[in-house]
């Protein structure tokens, strides 16, 4: 019941996304979810964090590295699993 | 053939096992790569995910002579790898930054709106692990898009999905990845 919830609510508010109006947005919300006020809320809280969202997801994170700061890292052993303490690493696997 | 032709030959015929075997290849010849980069550029250079697996793939395979599921594969193993090179160094931050133990990020100390990248990268890394097993497509588009840096366009044809459809993944991850970490402050 709930993944349902939630598949149609994303499909709502990936719709609204598109429309830039506040008004024609809510006019579309009030189309899309009916009277359904749990359906609503989670289009809206979507909608509402997509600012943060974008901000979180494109500031830093993995879009570029610095060499300086990878330096320490890239000098050690990896560990191709990305666990600790892992083995064999890649060199002795391939040997 | 090198090696790495084989086994792109082989994951195209449908022999699974063969994708185990392209993971740690790809993985090294990245590192390798960065390692020289960083030797060659001065300090404060930025390295960008995309322009690595892009020459690790001109190494590895050539740019002529292979089909273009191939290279799909390729670059999916390469978003994979990237993504174990990023976590593993923000790992050894972490560790550094707590006096060598083996300290988890402390996700009550953590103020989302302003993480640093390595602990971005471990927090979105944790997140995805669950994403992973409610909806793997998704998943897979974080990885190639956050990890690898690779464009709509790439992730359309390494998974041989629309765009549209990559954007709308992609849209949806992003949004479901911070509510859960938002909700773990």
């Amino acid at each position: 019941m709930m993944e349902a919830v939630t598949e149609k609510a994303e499909e709502i508010f990936y719709s609204a996304l598109e429309i830039k109006s506040p008004d024609e947005r809510k006019a579309f919300l009030d189309r899309a979810c009916l009277e359904n006020a749990v359906l609503r809320a989670a289009v809206e809280d979507m909608l509402a964090s997509q600012a943060k969202v974008d901000k979180f997801f494109s500031e830093g994170g993995s879009q570029s590295f610095s060499i300086s700061e990878l330096a320490g890292s890239l000098a050690e052993k990896p560990d191709p699993s990305g666990k600790e303490d892992a083995t064999p690493l890649v060199d002795e696997k391939l040997g | 053939m090198n090696d790495v032709t084989l086994i792109l030959d082989a994951i195209a015929r449908g022999e699974s096992q063969a994708s185990d075997e392209l993971l740690p290849l790809v993985y090294n010849e990245l590192r390798n790569l960065a390692t020289a980069r960083m030797l060659r550029e001065s300090a404060g250079h930025t390295l960008q995910p995309t322009a690595l697996v892009h020459e690790a793939w001109l190494r590895m395979v050539g740019d002529g002579s292979q089909a273009w599921k191939n290279r799909a594969y390729f670059f999916a193993a390469a978003a994979e790898a990237m993504r174990r090179i990023l976590v593993e160094h923000a790992r050894r931050k972490s560790r550094l930054k707590h006096g060598g133990g083996q300290q988890r990020l402390n996700i009550e100390e953590i103020d989302l709106a302003g993480t640093a990248p390595d602990d971005k990268n471990l927090l979105v890394d944790d997140a995805l692990n669950e994403l992973e097993r409610v909806h793997p497509e998704r998943a897979r588009v974080v990885v190639m898009k956050y990890f690898g840096g690779m464009t709509n366009k790439e992730v359309a044809e390494a998974l041989g999905i629309g765009e549209r459809s990559v954007d709308r993944h992609w849209v949806c991850a992003k949004t479901w990845l911070f509510k859960k970490l938002s909700d773990q402050v």
